[in-house]
């Protein structure tokens, strides 16, 4: 679909603020769906990731098979892998992945916010470098269900399935009494959604870029590395010549216009539902940990080729390549990791 | 003790962990349950919604810990009794 580049923009953005209104008034942050799952045997938001992410292959499947186009794909490495690891470990130790920072920073956590900043320093230094140097690294894109002589839509409608089923199975095992106020089924902002109705949302977000644009994603990877690099350009650090970052992402593009609004739509969220408050964390070492955190996951985002949503929800909800399944258990042992060394701390 | 009873009821111990990001407020909360004695009431101050609303109230449940919790603001007060060994 050829779209004007305002109409993209306007597109991504109002897709962008649904996404920030959902994954903030649901709760999603992926490090707490493994964590809570592992650590405190609590499939609260786990069940709704996977719902999430079969729902967004099932729909991906069926714009495939409607207008025959297919997302693009990532190159593979064992990097990816180590990238997925040392990414997972940096979120588990700084309390919140990629898109846990897009909904927390808007609710008033300084800590996430620091750990932003680490993260924008991560991705730059991978950019700056290790970009280069580990490129020849990375096979080409590789699809899942080329290498199984399976059509895109046939393997998207049978992987979409067994996530969704093995989320509603999950669901047994989420108590049934929570705290004030109960979550609900209903679109009012200042309620808690349901976080299987947020990561509906979510699903019908990334399958509506890819119907925009078959090269389109959710991600904060890139985004994340442009703040970091205005930041520097504003004290007259040259971002130009640094590799990846100077070639696309110091201007406005339509990633960047989705990660924006969806900082926009999670303050809305925080706002509707009286959630705003600063929260500094008592001990003041928290701050370092959360910044090493977010120096950690950058860099890993840049190894892995992308985060937890760009490399794991996209990858399995909409791309079905290599890179996605080699990043996937790099993730959650790295997040398994880094609660073992946090919960120490 | 009933549930009901607990509303009322004044906590041995208080837990501040406002401020605290994730996962800390429920691993405090768990680490100072596990150290109080049977028939002794925590009350837990969070103003981190998914403690307060989702892990907290899930390790009461699966522990068999009556609670109740409500919110005031931006911060949930979550007293807790402490049952069992």
């Amino acid at each position: 679909m050829d779209l004007p580049i305002e109409w993209v923009y306007a597109v991504y953005g109002a897709l962008g603020l649904a996404l920030g209104l959902a994954l903030e008034r649901g709760r999603v942050c992926f490090v707490s769906a493994f964590r809570d799952a592992i650590y405190f045997r609590n499939p609260w938001l786990l069940n709704a990731v996977l719902i999430s992410i079969g729902a967004s292959a099932v729909a991906a499947a069926l714009v495939s098979l409607t207008t025959g186009t297919e997302p693009l794909l990532l190159g593979t490495s064992w990097y990816v892998f180590a990238g997925g690891l040392m990414f997972g470990f940096g979120v588990a130790l700084a309390g919140a992945c990629a898109s846990g920072m897009v909904f927390r920073i808007p609710e008033g956590y300084l800590a996430n916010a620091l750990e932003l900043g680490g993260f924008s320093a991560g991705i730059l230094l991978w950019a700056g470098y290790l970009e280069v140097p580990l490129s020849s690294a990375y096979s080409a894109p590789a699809s899942i269900p080329h290498l199984l002589g399976l059509p895109f839509y046939v393997y998207a409608l049978l992987t979409g399935t067994a996530f969704a089923a093995l989320g509603v199975y999950l669901g047994r095992y989420v108590p049934t009494k929570g705290g004030p106020p109960s979550t609900s089924w209903t679109l009012d902002p200042r309620r808690a959604w349901d976080p299987r109705l947020a990561g509906l949302i979510i699903a019908g977000v990334q399958v509506a870029i890819f119907a925009v644009n078959p090269n389109g994603l959710i991600g904060f990877t890139a985004p994340f590395a442009t703040f970091g690099a205005w930041v520097l350009e504003g004290v007259s650090v040259n971002m130009s010549s640094v590799p990846w970052v100077g070639g696309s992402y110091l201007g406005i593009y339509p990633l960047l216009v989705l990660a924006v609004m969806a900082f926009v739509g999670a303050g809305l969220g925080a706002h509707f539902g009286r959630d705003f408050r600063v929260r500094v964390p008592r001990k003041r070492r928290r701050m370092l940990q959360v910044l090493f955190g977010g120096l950690l996951a950058g860099l890993g985002a840049g190894i892995g080729l992308g985060c937890n949503i760009g490399n794991f929800y996209a990858g399995f909800g909409l791309r079905m390549d290599l890179a996605s399944l080699l990043f996937a258990p790099g993730l959650i042992s790295g997040i398994y990791l880094g609660i073992r060394v946090g919960s120490k701390l | 003790m009933q549930e009901k009873d607990l509303e009322s009821a004044r906590p041995d111990e208080t837990l501040d962990v406002q401020g605290e990001i994730c996962p800390y407020p429920q691993i405090y909360a768990r680490k100072k349950l596990e150290s109080m004695a049977s028939g002794r009431i925590l009350e837990v101050l969070t103003d981190h919604p998914p403690a307060g609303e989702e892990t907290i109230p899930g390790y009461c449940q699966e522990m068999k810990y009556p609670f109740v919790a409500r919110k005031e603001g931006p911060v949930y007060r979550i007293k807790i009794l402490k049952v069992g060994p």
